[in-house]
């Protein structure tokens, strides 16, 4: 030994496995925060490939602001009229699925005679030129077993059409799309097939000269006008970046709790070892090791578990970035393979040191005031209770984030500081309540340990007064623990909340029997599929079909002049009162409001109205690649759908305006109960023949729908936090070892009076439910309040909206804390079981 | 100068809510290369003279200084720097640091004075007759040896007192004896050690005792 400073790392090997469950703490921490950083680079990179690919030898994009809906008659004939523009090549573009599997494919369409501007090469076969002929990117297609020649059925907005695939090729940028297929069919095909006979979706403009691409967007955004988007491919990508960012904001915060959970568990491993290690630490005192050498010793230590642990967590965070990426894949939002990010790598590895120097500081600076006299004292110094004004502190630190949450659910816009607010807010909390927490332990595990000492006395009682002795290493193992599972049940209760709100409105607002739809159909989830109004005509024959109306939906960024994003709906004013009971703000009576909208009118959803001041008879601007329009406020529903941002319009309005001229769903009402079964065979019979991408749903099965919707995603949150409760489970092993350890003489003391290792096991097994059920308990108690003042955030602006508890949360949340603690205690009661008796004894 | 001169010296600590009144008045002086031994029945105030001794804790009233320093009003780092630099300890409980080799274990005070290792640490063990023992750890070793090797420690920088804290209550007989053996030697050869022991074996290998009494010298 040449330094005092490899003291740190004969420490730290001497007790190895401590060494281990801290650093699979940090370790697990470190992987999840740079997993979700490769992530967040991934799909980044995913979307500009795409763009650098579907736009290979593009300069300009035209095209509407949200990429649906047709541009403006006339726009093509200005784009080719603008100087400096060498070739606009218009295109149609839709969703289709594969008529077998319902496998999703992007379809282009254009005109085969010009120039292609997307910079493909063929791999076999050759380019389209008429008719049926499909060419389909190389990846896809051979995952099909599509090659050159073979028919493809496809599911258009049409129905079902065979085409014959004529090419395959290949992307100037070849990567994986995560699934995700691209095909092209010529533009006269594709105006019968996706029935739209005039006008096209997206213009692709070749400049004349190079270096002029600046020039010629100023000139093409001059003639067309705010409301059309010219971007070059790069600006495409860099707008949908900025679309992600609150997506990745999420992600990184949820990932930070993981490495905020890492923080509990060093703090309490290192309080605990420089606890035990006190005589250890006082003689270096008497040797006249300074306090800021036995400071740095300690912090040493910490950084060597930092350093090994986030080592090893960007090794894990890149399998767990995989895990992601096919996840998301699972729930419909396919990327491509793992891009690398530096940013996220550093960002990952300091932020696991960071946390790991965090959590030791309080332990360390607590070792450097160790008095030299306990190295003459045989003894542990006697621990002082929590001193009663932390307990206000932590109350006061709660109610403050608390606050900081509100603001953030009562935002109108939830970026910048109510963001902030709410995100520092969360932490807040969770500090807030671990301050408090060890008064709680007492009485919490006394409440706990009941049962368990009706059940077997002796162990009980031991159990719970381990866990009672140490009130502020319990609470710091329960906060761990706390925080996954808080997290885990207020977005349980967000989701249960917004689902029961919106199925409440679908009960009272439905008036309809049956809803068609596209499979999967999901507004503000990028391009969805639509449905030709040939269909509604179809529909509207079938016996016993009293009325059925076409809804459009269009999720766009700007629902009103100066108003965030929001869907924007297309109905039937003369239709839609048989179909819908919807209620409206200040007694207006729907058939008043649909006349309004006839009229040219709008609806607005409460929310927007409250934020933009609107009321009905107000007059509000629309904007649209057909430019700016003012219109009248028909009237103020009372909604929660999309959080109440929504505009309602006409279908010709939506159709004018925005160019939405295909129907995103169909909405029947059968003549009577009588014949409701009879329209729905029959409906079904018509969808299952000619349309078997959409799908025929009761309001009951659509509830159901969109609840399996909402799981998916909150399932993927869930998967994050489920790494955050896996860190605090590394906790309560290392506590209930530390716990085994201090207790040894017990243990010897308990096993010479006769104790089986099954009773002391148990005694152990006892001691880990309690703390893992302390932990659930608290995680729930937080995250419902947590739950509950989100919603009643949302309430101030969304007033529809309704707290529901997630009972299945809770009771899931329960049983892990089961589980956890029976896990959790399996190998310190192996460890306490085995104890030689007569050793246990000596032991000081 | 004297190594120890305590005069006057006071200290009352709380226990609870009541004054302890630890020592109430002591004098004694221990000169250069005197072996003392420091006696007195529990509760007689001689752990507390041990800690005010050891630079470990500070009086309450009266003077006192260790090798010609004076100890009144000094903060908790120049205490530090007087036990690193002319104190050291012996242990009831040898202390060792239970991951180091006995080599290491001597070596180490010189680590925390920021000094580099050197061969007296070896050199050392072999002045304690545990030379052949130098790469063993604590639990490879007896009682006796960890005591000797702890001794050996204390020696390591030189210090003007040695402070033995019943150096022997922990040892069986005859190991308790080499110890002894060992302070005496070293005292012989100019080292002033203070022992605090309530063994009339032990003391009676001192030079003096100075026996406590309710927080005062009773002789």
């Amino acid at each position: 030994m040449r330094r005092l400073s490899s003291l740190s790392g004969r420490s730290l090997r001497a007790r190895p496995l401590r060494a281990l469950l801290t650093t699979a703490g940090i370790l697990l921490g470190v992987a999840l925060m740079f997993g979700v950083l490769l992530l967040t680079a991934t799909i980044d990179s995913t979307f500009r490939n795409l763009f650098d690919s579907v736009y290979g030898k593009a300069d300009l994009v035209v095209a509407t602001p949200d990429d649906a809906g047709g541009l403006p008659g006339g726009t093509l004939e200005r784009v080719r009229a603008t100087e400096g523009v060498r070739q606009a090549q218009g295109a149609l573009f839709s969703v289709v699925v594969t008529a077998r599997g319902g496998h999703e494919l992007n379809l282009n369409a254009v005109d085969p005679a010009e120039p292609d501007t997307a910079g493909v090469t063929y791999v076999s076969g050759r380019r389209i030129r008429s008719g049926a002929e499909i060419e389909l990117e190389e990846g896809w297609a051979n995952e099909r077993g599509l090659g050159v020649g073979e028919r493809t059925r496809l599911a258009t907005p049409t129905g079902v059409r065979a085409f014959r695939v004529v090419g395959l090729f290949r992307f100037s940028r070849s990567f994986g799309f995560g699934g995700e297929g691209f095909g092209t069919i010529p533009l006269e095909t594709a105006r019968e097939v996706f029935d739209r006979p005039r006008g096209v979706d997206e213009i692709r403009v070749v400049v004349a000269e190079a270096g002029s691409v600046a020039e010629v967007q100023r000139a093409l955004r001059r003639a067309l006008g705010k409301g059309v988007s010219v971007e070059t491919p790069q600006g495409k990508s860099e707008e949908v970046s900025e679309q992600l960012q609150a997506l990745n904001v999420v992600l990184v915060f949820f990932a930070a709790m993981g490495l905020f959970v890492g923080s509990f568990l060093i703090f309490n491993s290192f309080q605990i070892t420089v606890l035990q290690r006190q005589r250890e630490l006082g003689m270096l005192r008497t040797l006249g090791a300074s306090r800021r050498q036995v400071r740095r010793l300690i912090l040493r230590e910490a950084i060597a578990l930092g350093v090994l642990g986030t080592a090893l967590g960007l090794g894990a965070g890149a399998l767990i970035a995989v895990g992601l990426v096919a996840l998301l894949g699972a729930i419909g939002f396919p990327v491509s393979g793992l891009a690398f990010s530096t940013p996220g790598l550093v960002a990952a590895a300091v932020g696991g040191i960071a946390v790991t120097l965090l959590g030791a500081l309080v332990p360390a600076v607590r070792a450097g005031r160790t008095s030299p006299i306990r190295a003459l004292l045989g003894v542990s110094e006697s621990r002082r209770p929590p001193r009663p004004s932390r307990a206000l502190l932590g109350a006061a630190v709660t109610a403050l984030g608390l606050g900081g949450v509100f603001w953030l659910a009562s935002a109108e816009d939830a970026g910048g500081a109510p963001a902030i607010a709410g995100g520092l807010g969360v932490i807040l909390i969770f500090t807030g309540v671990s301050l408090a927490a060890p008064f709680l332990i007492s009485p919490l595990v006394r409440v706990l340990a009941w049962p368990a000492r009706r059940l077997a006395p002796i162990e009980g009682r031991l159990a719970s007064d381990s866990a009672r002795a140490n009130p502020g290493r319990t609470a710091a193992t329960a906060s761990g623990l706390m925080i996954g599972l808080a997290l885990v049940t207020a977005f349980g209760s967000l989701g249960s909340s917004f689902l029961g709100t919106v199925q409440d409105e679908f009960d009272t607002a439905f008036a309809r029997d049956f809803t068609i739809q596209p499979r999967g159909l999901s507004p503000g989830a990028g391009p969805q599929q639509t449905i030709s109004p040939r269909l509604l005509e179809r529909v509207r024959r079938v016996p016993g079909v009293e009325v059925a109306a076409a809804e459009r939906f269009l999720f766009t960024e700007e629902v009103l002049d100066g108003a965030g994003e929001g869907l924007l709906l297309g109905l039937d004013p003369e239709r839609y009162g048989r179909l819908d009971d919807s209620a409206f703000a200040g007694g207006r009576s729907e058939e008043e409001v649909l006349r309004g909208l006839a009229a040219g009118g709008v609806t607005v959803g409460e929310a927007i109205a409250k934020e933009e001041g609107v009321a009905a008879g107000d007059t509000v601007v629309l904007v649209s690649p057909a430019g700016r329009r003012r219109v009248e406020v028909a009237g103020v529903v009372e909604t929660s759908i999309f959080g109440g941002q929504t505009v309602g319009m006409s279908l010709e309005l939506i159709e004018e305006l925005y160019g939405i001229e295909r129907d995103s769903d169909i909405a029947v009402k059968a003549a009577s109960q009588d014949v409701r079964d009879d329209v729905e065979r029959e409906l079904e019979a018509l969808v299952e023949r000619d349309y078997p991408n959409l799908q025929v749903l009761s309001n009951d099965e659509l509830k159901d729908e969109i609840e399996s919707q909402v799981n998916q995603q909150f399932g993927f949150f869930n998967a994050l936090l489920f790494v955050a409760v896996l860190v605090s489970l590394f906790g309560v092993i290392n506590t209930l070892l530390m716990n085994v350890l201090e207790r040894t003489r017990e243990i010897g003391v308990l096993r010479a009076l006769g104790s089986s290792r099954w009773q002391v096991r148990r005694a152990i097994g006892i001691e880990g439910l309690l703390l893992s059920m302390t932990g659930a308990l608290l995680g729930l108690a937080v995250g419902l309040v947590l739950g509950w003042v989100f919603v009643q955030g949302i309430q101030t602006a969304v007033p529809t909206v309704s707290y529901s508890a997630p009972w299945g949360t809770i009771v899931a949340v329960g049983i892990a804390g089961v589980v956890l603690g029976l896990l959790a205690s399996l190998l310190p009661a192996r460890r306490a079981a085995r104890m030689d008796v007569i050793e246990a004894l000596q032991y000081e | 100068m004297s190594a120890v001169a305590a005069r006057e010296l006071r200290k009352i600590y709380l226990q609870g809510e009541t004054e302890v009144h630890a020592l109430r008045g002591v004098d004694m002086t221990v000169e250069a290369g005197e072996f003392v031994a420091i006696m007195g029945p529990s509760g007689s105030g001689k752990s507390t003279l041990l800690h005010l001794v050891g630079a470990l804790d500070t009086p309450t009233a009266g003077e006192l200084e260790i090798a010609g320093v004076p100890l009144s009003g000094l903060g908790e780092a120049e205490l530090t720097e007087i036990r690193r630099d002319r104190i050291g300890f012996v242990f009831q409980f040898f202390n060792l640091l239970p991951t180091l080799t006995a080599a290491e274990n001597v070596g180490l005070p010189a680590l925390i004075a920021g000094e580099r290792p050197s061969g007296r640490a070896r050199e050392l063990l072999g002045v304690v007759g545990l030379a052949d023992r130098a790469d063993h750890l604590p639990s490879q070793l007896s009682g006796g040896e960890q005591q000797r090797i702890s001794i050996a420690r204390a020696l390591l920088r030189e210090p003007e007192l040695v402070l033995a804290d019943e150096p022997t209550g922990n040892l069986d007989s005859a190991s308790g004896e080499i110890v002894l053996d060992l302070l005496r030697r070293l005292a012989d050869d100019g080292q002033t050690v203070v022992m605090v022991t309530h063994d009339d074996g032990a003391a009676a290998r001192a030079d003096r005792i100075v026996r406590l009494h309710d927080g005062l010298v009773a002789s």
